[in-house]
């Protein structure tokens, strides 16, 4: 048996956030940019972009196709609240895409972005200028969670 | 017995439930009296740390310990897969076993045997023994191979190490041939196993002064 | 903090450690570099975040991120083992790298990485696809989790389809497809709600021992709170999209496979769980669904696998449940379903099941009940070796239909010998390769 057990408390907004903030400092310094390290926050945003073009957020975990289960106690509440780790997140891209892209579809807008965190990736640098653009939005969404 | 030519080979292979040497993977493959066969994905290689000596008055004595007779079976070889494009390294004076890539079913009145191709007999590489392949025979081919060699040797999967040849068996009473056979329907080979050095020589490994 | 923020970046200097010692073991068939450059780059990224870490809630999210790399590297070393079918993990990882795909900083259909392992008993037939989340990963790990005790049961290994659709399901770019022209469709009738659904379950029409399992479980279960406490409504339509998923891709044998494992593990085919829905719901839907598909086409009666392939779809029927509650969906649910996954699945060759030939199977069936691994090699009449592609999920399909023909064949030689099939044919596509 453990020696300690807590409720899983989701940190995925916080991560998003911290990792939004990390596009703005890796645009300030190209260097830091391409390293290896750098790509974890910048394929975490790219995957959540991706998530949000396609209405794709929910994450949860399913048994095996041969899993018995049985009903020895009701399904926990904090199931539900699991699985809206996302809404504070899809608030947050919302919020930027609609001050920084306003009346801009969807789709152009998150290839836009990934085009982007793909430039910053494997050149250090995003091209003007979609640079602003991008900086604009990964500020607007780091604030708003 | 007449060892079979190239195109008597290919008559028995044309035959349903005759010979069976399967996949083909190239007509080279077809020598004038034999066919070679290639390495298969399998290699079983002696444990340094296995066993302490080759001793069948061990392995009699511990027959009947399933403890013991399955930890000295399942600890004697280490086995590796080894895939396609992947390679398995023969240090000079090792032994491996591994499989022929090749399924081979021999009929009743055929023998096969095994040799080392000569190609690679001069890079050092050896099958150990001329592996006889008895009638009714349905399996992979079992090849010990060694390295006679100085250096190391790189074995991949599905290169040709060896070759069959078949020779015609006489036979002065077919019908208790064939029935010592059926005896076997469903027992085939599909890896590699360790020999059983003591079975039926267990008279000889007795401590006891011989009557 | 400072003390646990001390122990943590300890910890990562272990979780190093550890990650090299993984390299000690021999892979085989795995490749170690691409577990081990994905894990070192997380915990690169995770000690930085330690030792930045500003507060003790942001502390202890990254303690908790350092247990999940501990557990990851730890299922690296039991994957070292090679306790699985590595040709059939050959054939089954070109589907699932061709389907597998996501978009990412390195291109458009990036393919996950694909890791395997063996693990315990029947019901570990699994693939875990990592979450989307933010979390402390860059690429995705795709882990297939196969029962060490079924290693050379490939004919069984066919049920990976549906576990497939769990990770096609969680491929976002997918998602959006799967949901315009699969879901919607399944989503009608009585799957169209949580209280349709409900209302089917306690049907007083329902069959007597379906009835006789709802007395048994807990009494505080009902119909008005079947999916809100014990049940996950959504989770059981998943599984029926995997269901059909599996079908899509494994054709007939997966039907074979989820027939036996489901009916091994649920003899009585009764009842369900939690998180899926009604045994021989499935069955009987899989058995329609291949219908529709056409899966079920026999030879001529005068065909020489006529009475063959008829014994095995007449065992497959037998798994089917005749009283009406039982079929849920109706054919035209299921065309539409089936259509739209085939649309979808059409742009990633080789993820459809193709459809063999009668004159494929002639040539593999027969191959098997002489024991000799079915595979696209033969003699030809001029007596040259003539070999050709076939598609692994024909050498399972023909290994079905033998163990349905062939009742005194064991099993394991069945499925052994398709096995070895498969790796012989690896090979003779190798040789046939430009």
């Amino acid at each position: 048996m453990s020696i300690t057990s807590r409720y899983e408390v989701d940190h995925s907004s916080s991560l998003a956030k911290r990792f939004a903030g990390l596009v703005t400092s890796y645009m300030n310094d190209p260097i830091a940019a391409r390293e290896p390290v750098a790509r974890v926050p910048l394929e975490n945003l790219f995957r959540i972009l991706e998530m949000y073009r396609y209405d794709a957020f929910e994450d949860e975990e399913r048994n095996g196709v041969l899993a018995l289960e049985g009903f020895n106690s009701p399904i926990p509440i904090v199931r539900a609240e699991q699985s809206s780790w996302y809404t504070e997140v899809l608030g947050a891209l919302e919020k930027a895409r609609q001050d920084v892209f306003p009346a801009e579809a969807k789709d152009e807008v998150v290839q836009r972005l990934e085009d982007g965190l793909r430039q910053l990736s494997h050149n250090g640098r995003i091209e003007d200028p979609l640079a602003d653009r991008v900086r604009g939005f990964f500020t607007t969404f780091a604030a708003s969670i | 017995m007449a060892a079979l030519s190239r195109s008597s080979i290919l008559a028995r292979l044309k035959l349903a439930d005759n010979l069976v040497i399967s996949p083909i993977l190239a007509d080279s493959q077809l020598g004038d009296s034999s066919i070679d066969l290639r390495m298969g994905t399998v290699a079983l290689v002696a444990r340094a740390g296995g066993q302490p000596t080759v001793d069948p008055a061990i392995q009699l004595r511990t027959n009947n310990d399933a403890h013991a007779s399955t930890e000295r079976r399942e600890q004697k070889h280490e086995r590796f897969d080894v895939p396609f494009g992947h390679s398995f390294l023969l240090h000079p004076g090792s032994l491996l076993l591994v499989p022929t890539l090749e399924w081979v079913k021999i009929p009743a009145d055929l023998q096969g045997v095994v040799t080392a191709r000569s190609s690679w007999a001069r890079e050092g590489l050896n099958i150990a023994t001329a592996t006889i392949i008895n009638p009714g025979y349905q399996g992979i081919v079992t090849l010990e191979l060694a390295n006679f060699g100085e250096i190391p040797i790189k074995l991949y999967p599905g290169l040709r190490i060896a070759q069959i040849a078949f020779y015609e068996l006489r036979s002065d009473d077919p019908a208790a041939d064939k029935s010592h056979l059926d005896r076997s329907q469903f027992k085939m080979s599909f890896e590699p196993q360790a020999g059983k050095i003591a079975d039926g020589d267990e008279k000889f490994l007795s401590n006891q002064a011989p009557p | 903090m400072a003390i646990a923020q001390e122990f943590l970046l300890q910890e990562c200097e272990n979780l190093r450690d550890l990650l090299n010692k993984t390299l000690r073991y021999e892979y085989g068939s795995a490749d170690s570099r691409i577990f081990y450059d994905e894990c070192s780059e997380r915990l690169a990224s995770l000690e930085a975040a330690i030792g930045a870490a500003a507060d003790p809630a942001a502390l202890g999210q990254e303690g908790n991120h350092l247990n999940q790399l501990a557990n990851l590297i730890c299922r690296l070393e039991r994957s070292s083992i090679s306790e699985h079918s590595w040709p059939f993990v050959h054939e089954f990882k070109r589907i699932a790298s061709a389907i597998c795909t996501e978009d990412t900083l390195a291109g458009p259909n990036t393919p996950n990485q694909i890791y395997v392992l063996a693990d315990g008993g029947l019901d570990t037939y699994r693939i875990h696809p990592e979450d989307r989340r933010p979390a402390y990963t860059q690429k995705r790990l795709l882990t297939i989790v196969f029962p060490k005790s079924l290693k050379h049961f490939v004919l069984l290994h066919s049920i990976l389809g549906h576990e497939l659709g769990h990770a096609i399901w969680r491929c976002s770019k997918h998602k959006r497809d799967m949901r315009d022209q699969v879901e919607k469709h399944i989503k009608e009738g009585v799957f169209a709600s949580p209280d349709e659904t409900a209302a089917h379950i306690y049907s007083p029409t329902a069959p007597l021992n379906e009835k006789g399992f709802l007395g048994a479980c807990p009494a505080s279960m009902k119909q008005d709170n079947l999916f809100l406490n014990y049940a996950n409504w959504e989770a059981w339509f998943e599984e029926i999209l995997c269901d059909l998923v599996g079908l899509v891709i494994f054709g007939p044998s997966f039907v074979a496979s989820e027939c036996e494992l489901l009916t091994s593990m649920n003899p009585a085919m009764t009842g369900f769980g939690p998180g899926h829905p009604p045994t021989a719901w499935r069955l009987n839907y899989l058995l329609d669904s291949a219908k529709i598909l056409g899966y079920d086409a026999r030879p001529p009666d005068t065909h020489p696998l006529r009475a063959d392939i008829d014994a095995f779809w007449a065992h497959l029927e037998t798994f089917r449940s005749t009283d009406p509650w039982y079929s849920i969906f109706t054919d035209e649910q299921l065309r539409r379903a089936l259509g739209g996954m085939k649309n979808l699945f059409n742009r990633y060759p080789p993820t459809e099941y193709p459809v063999p030939t009668f004159e494929r199977l002639e040539h593999l069936v027969p191959m098997l009940k002489r024991q000799i691994p079915p595979v696209g090699f033969r003699i030809a009449n001029d007596g040259s070796p003539k070999c050709e592609n076939v598609d692994f999920r024909h050498i399972l399909f023909s290994g079905w239909i033998t163990k349905a023909s062939q009742p005194a064949m064991p099993v394991d030689i069945i499925n052994k010998l398709c096995e070895q099939a498969i790796m012989q044919q690896i090979a003779i596509n190798i040789s046939l390769s430009p």
